[in-house]
């Protein structure tokens, strides 16, 4: 039981960490970032790249891998989605080929094999409530709870968030109060992309770099936000404690192989209950000003 | 009419000039024709294409037959994404419409044993219907849910495949009845497409189209006008699903197999691929970007995965540089002259 | 007008496309068709293999042919078929478009995917090409010659299929019962055909020999915890785990085996451990996990050829082989095409074919003869048939032998925090 909890934790965390950014660069500027998951495998390899063929130390390199991402985001906007600025169509279809666009960069250079492995930062493992759980998980929970914390500081406290959140609100008065869409938009996807690839160093040195895993995200980051609502983060949070935990109970009481109808059956329900996500405030369609 | 763009050439100033040929002139919709020449003009076009669609089959050997197969069902696909997007909806998950229609049509010939003849437009129908469904809850929502969710669906009816073992699991079902035979096969492809291709370009100019075209720009407008919106727009995807089913179930004839790529992202790519550079909204850019595409996916066969990486950035360049498409340029030029003229000082 | 100009434009690009499938004249070297997953690791390895055995069998100077000497050619497309997303029939289309312009005289190593193989059998029968299939593990491609042995009498298999893999991993776990007195397990396999029928008949044995089976359990792909079915082991005090999964899953439960101290031994079939170079990248926490793979991937003494094999290939590639099977059998298959052609004299499909059934060499991977359903039978003695072996990490980052006793070279040992004769 102890076990159940420890790691139904663990994956909603990890969950939280790889979905949050795309939710983030949505609910500020109101750009889908297909690319996401594209994002989160280049995060990967660049660190690996950067450890395994220049030789830089681990932390340096998570760190530049970091700052590197987040700039080829901010870049996706300033090259791509400035001029496709509020066309929605011209908007998902460019993310959504930069992110395929990139995955298959990787897959052609032959991004695959076991020699893709990413270090820990902590090898061994501590035994919690009569369970043994490595450090790198715990640390993704640490992380994650990190994570959310500064963005919720970050978002109510400083001036740079609460500008964020006045475009989240209604752009145009955030606009009249000087406070520039491109820049922020371009900053909320330089960020969001900074932690996708956050999330890739933490989570992937628990197996190899995979190119599928950017699939995988992006869909997380889409179910994540349909069931919680993009904009919120308290609306990740829950959908992320939903999913994670709905995995690990029907993977211990049945097999591990029905946790993804579990994904299914709840974006389903929250469709047809609540559509725009738990904690969503985006109105429905009649109700849009 | 005439575009002033102003260009300093010394002391003379020139301005380029764009005007109608003759019959365009005359009016916009109504071609009234005074000469046999004016009506090959306008009837050259849309004659070539569909001569030489019929042609190519009888001159090409069974390899690049089976390519011209692969691109009218790519072209169905793109038609149906194009025709979802005239009613305002941007679909990211073409293959789920191609999927579900895969696999309602093997699933009818394998555990029911029904034959080609019927299981392909039953599942068109009941792929559409399903499909529809399934997308129902998110039609209040905005663009951009839609496109989230035809995203997401696929993968999860994916894994949920895999995962239950059902229709064939990760095996998929092999050995289906085949199409009666290979000529059959190909130009049932050619004529879906043109079906696809007219009909579509049929519909959207009646009046129910333009009820389509009126949710694509305004749908409060619409609403307003005591129009229910959202019937419409599951009808549209029904239409538009159907096109995409009848290629999933098509292909599921013509390979003899179904399985879990029939819901490869492949599918969803290639279309959308095909209608930007083509040319959205106008069906006959969809139509010809996948010919360019397929084909060149084709030659470049040599470049492995490198292909993929080029059609999604050349998706990218078209969308961001090009948006109207390779057809409505082409068009264009067709329809008008342009040259430079010096202006009034 | 415009509209000619397009339409010259389209006309010529089918047209272009249809004389790039025109015959070319006929080469002077015999071509070997390569058509599989070259981005992964068999793929590759496999491909490395055969242009070993090529440059070799070249450098003698070549494969006679009735009375000239011609050299061998590989040539290899890569048709992307083990890609979870990719269609089948793009797979196909790849693999007929070699056919079509490359003309290849025989196919090694064989798709990937059994999926692929399966659906490709047509194609090959139709051009009568010898293939010899060192990668695909599926029985159903035995069940489909024999069905149809005049249509599809074409097709080889050199490495071992799930049914033989089985039963050569069944034997070390009869080992481990005779040594340590284990009798229960837990299964953990892949969501794949072949994965799914080594799970299955590994239950079947295991209960039939009064083994308890804690679980059969499949895990879908891209799971990154499997803390629930590595806790269910722990509480039923299961003592042996069978992993079956060519994924990089593999790692992370290796992983989690590891930290979580789960008192089991790990065992099973998992590529991504077997590599030379494994023990450093995971800077040896694959301590005590036992794995089965062929010989040539671990040079195996008894076998003198997998020892030439392992060093001539690590010496080419830069490092041993990884994969768990598919190199030894492919570099095999090359000397057993070269010795088939000299004996019928011509490079007909059909002659060859005959040739090829009476092949009976010492390979790398033991003794390869083929059975009537064109399957080389593995078994436990390298002078009769092919072999299958266990090796188990130890410290100090070696691979030891330890199954069948023909050619161990050690013994097995338990995992430090698992004491001896539990339960």
């Amino acid at each position: 039981m102890a076990g159940m909890i420890i790691y139904g934790l663990i994956n909603s965390a990890t969950f939280t960490l790889m979905t949050i950014g795309f939710s983030l660069t949505f609910g500020i500027s109101g750009v889908a970032n297909f690319a996401h998951g594209a994002f989160y495998v280049t995060g990967a390899y660049v660190a690996w790249q950067l450890i395994n063929s220049i030789g830089i130390a681990y932390p340096l390199a998570a760190g530049i891998s970091i700052i590197v991402t987040g700039l080829l985001g901010a870049a996706l906007y300033w090259l791509v989605l400035y001029r496709v600025r509020g066309l929605i169509l011209s908007e998902v279809i460019a993310t959504f080929g930069v992110g395929v666009g990139l995955m298959e960069v990787f897959r052609s250079i032959g991004l695959s094999g076991h020699s893709y492995k990413l270090p820990k930062f902590l090898e061994g493992s501590l035994e919690v409530l009569g369970v043994y759980v490595d450090f790198q998980r715990l640390i993704i929970l640490g992380v994650g709870a990190a994570l959310v914390l500064f963005l919720w500081l970050f978002s109510h406290r400083t001036k740079i968030g609460l500008a964020f959140r006045g475009i989240a609100q209604d752009e145009f008065t955030a606009l009249s109060f000087g406070i520039e869409s491109d820049m922020t938009a371009m900053v909320s996807l330089g960020l969001g992309s900074a932690f996708a690839a956050l999330a890739a160093i933490t989570v992937m040195p628990l197996s190899l770099i995979q190119v599928e895993e950017g699939g995988n995200v992006l869909i997380l980051a889409l179910a994540v936000g349909i069931v919680g609502g993009m904009e919120s983060i308290a609306g990740i949070i829950v959908a992320s404690l939903i999913f994670g935990f709905a995995q690990i109970v029907v993977a211990t009481y049945f097999n591990p192989h029905y946790s993804m109808i579990v994904l299914l059956v709840t974006i389903m329900l929250v469709l047809i209950i609540k559509p725009s996500g738990l904690f969503g405030k985006f109105k429905e369609l009649e109700e849009r000003v | 009419m005439a575009i002033p763009i102003q260009i300093d050439k010394g002391a003379a100033k020139y301005r380029k000039e764009r005007l109608d040929r003759g019959i365009k002139a005359r009016s916009d919709t109504i071609y009234a024709l005074s000469s046999y020449r004016e009506a090959f003009y306008l009837l050259l076009p849309r004659a070539v294409t569909i001569i030489g669609l019929l042609i190519l089959p009888l001159v090409l050997d069974e390899y690049w037959t089976k390519v011209i197969v692969l691109t009218c069902v790519v072209g169905i696909l793109a038609l149906s994404w194009d025709f979802i997007a005239s009613a305002g909806m941007f679909s990211l998950g073409q293959t789920l419409f191609f999927g579900v229609g895969a696999y309602f049509a093997g699933i009818m010939n394998h555990y029911w044993g029904l034959p080609p003849i019927l299981s392909i437009p039953l599942a068109t129908l009941f792929g559409a219907a399903f499909c529809t469904v399934l997308i129902l809850p998110v039609l209040r929502l905005r663009g951009i849910y839609f496109a989230m969710v035809t995203f997401v669906l696929p993968q999860i009816l994916v894994r949920i495949i895999a995962m239950s073992g059902a229709f064939g699991g990760v095996e998929g079902l092999s050995a289906l009845s085949p199409m009666p035979s290979f000529w059959v096969a190909t130009y049932l492809a050619i004529l879906a497409l043109f079906v696809c291709l007219f009909g579509f370009r049929k519909l959207i100019n009646t009046d129910y189209g333009v009820v389509l075209k009126g949710i694509k720009g305004n749908d409060q407008a619409v609403m307003s006008g005591g129009i229910n919106i959202y019937w419409y727009k599951a009808q549209a995807i029904f239409i538009g699903g159907s096109a995409g089913a009848f290629a999933g179930a098509f292909m599921t004839h013509f390979y003899r197999f179904v399985g879990l790529p029939a819901f490869s992202m492949d599918y969803t790519i290639l279309p959308i691929a095909a209608t930007v550079v083509g040319g959205t909204g106008m069906f006959a850019g969809a139509m010809f970007g996948s010919f360019i595409l397929v084909p060149l996916t084709e030659l470049l066969r040599a470049i492995g995965s490198w292909r993929v990486v080029l059609y999604s950035f050349l998706m990218v360049i078209f969308i961001v540089a090009l948006p109207e498409g390779i057809f409505h340029y082409l068009q264009r030029k067709y329809h008008q002259i342009e040259r430079w003229v010096t202006t009034e000082s | 007008m415009k509209a000619r100009w397009l339409a010259v434009v389209v006309g010529s690009l089918f047209v272009s496309g249809s004389f790039l499938s025109l015959p070319c004249l006929a080469a002077e070297p015999i071509v070997i068709g390569n058509c599989s997953s070259l981005g992964f690791l068999e793929g590759y390895e496999c491909k490395y293999a055969v242009e070993l055995a090529i440059d070799e069998i070249n450098a003698k100077g070549g494969v006679k042919v009735g009375n000239e000497m011609r050299p061998f050619k590989q040539v290899a497309v890569d048709s992307r078929d083990s890609e979870p997303g990719l269609p089948v029939s793009e797979a196909l289309m790849a693999y007929e478009k070699m056919i079509l312009n490359d003309k290849p005289h025989a196919i090694i190593p064989g798709f990937f995917t059994s999926e692929a193989t399966l659906a490709s059998m047509d194609i090959t029968s139709k051009h009568k090409l010898p293939y010899l299939a060192t990668i695909a593990m599926s029985p159903k491609f035995q069940e489909k010659i024999l069905e149809n042995y005049d249509a599809y009498k074409y097709h080889f298999r050199l490495c071992y299929n799930a049914v033989y893999f089985a039963k050569a991993y069944l034997g070390s776990l009869k080992m481990i019962n005779e040594e340590f007195g284990f009798n229960s397990a837990f299964i953990l396999n892949e969501e794949a055909l072949w994965a799914k029928s080594i799970a299955g008949i590994t239950e079947k044995w295991l209960q039939e020999q009064g083994w308890k089976v804690n679980g059969v359990q499949t895990y879908p792909k891209g799971l990154s915890d499997f803390s629930a079915s590595l806790l269910r082991v722990k509480n039923t005090n299961t003592q042996v785990i069978v992993f079956i999964s060519s994924r990089p899953e593999t790692v992370v439960f290796a992983d989690q085996w590891r930290s979580m101290k789960i008192p089991a031994l790990l065992t099973g079939m998992l590529p991504p451990l077997c590599g030379e170079d494994v023990w450093q990248v995971h800077q040896g926490k694959v301590n005590g996990i036992i794995a089965i793979i062929e010989p040539g991937i671990i040079p195996v003494e008894a076998i003198p050829l997998s020892v030439k094999f392992f060093e001539a290939y690590k010496k080419k590639v830069g490092k041993g082989p990884g994969s768990s099977h598919g190199p030894g059998p492919a570099y095999d298959s090359v000397y057993i095409l070269k010795e088939a052609i000299e004996r019928a004299g011509t490079l007909d499909g059909d002659k060859l074919v005959e040739e090829i059934k009476k092949t009976d060499r010492k390979g790398v991977v033991g003794r390869i003869r083929f059975g009537k359903d064109h399957q080389v039978p593995y078994g436990t003695d390298p002078n009769e048939e092919a072999l299958g072996v266990d090796f188990q990490w130890q410290e100090p980052g070696k691979r030891v032998i330890v199954y069948p006793k023909a050619v161990a070279t050690g013994k097995i040992q338990l995992p430090p925090w698992m004491s001896k004769g539990k339960q």
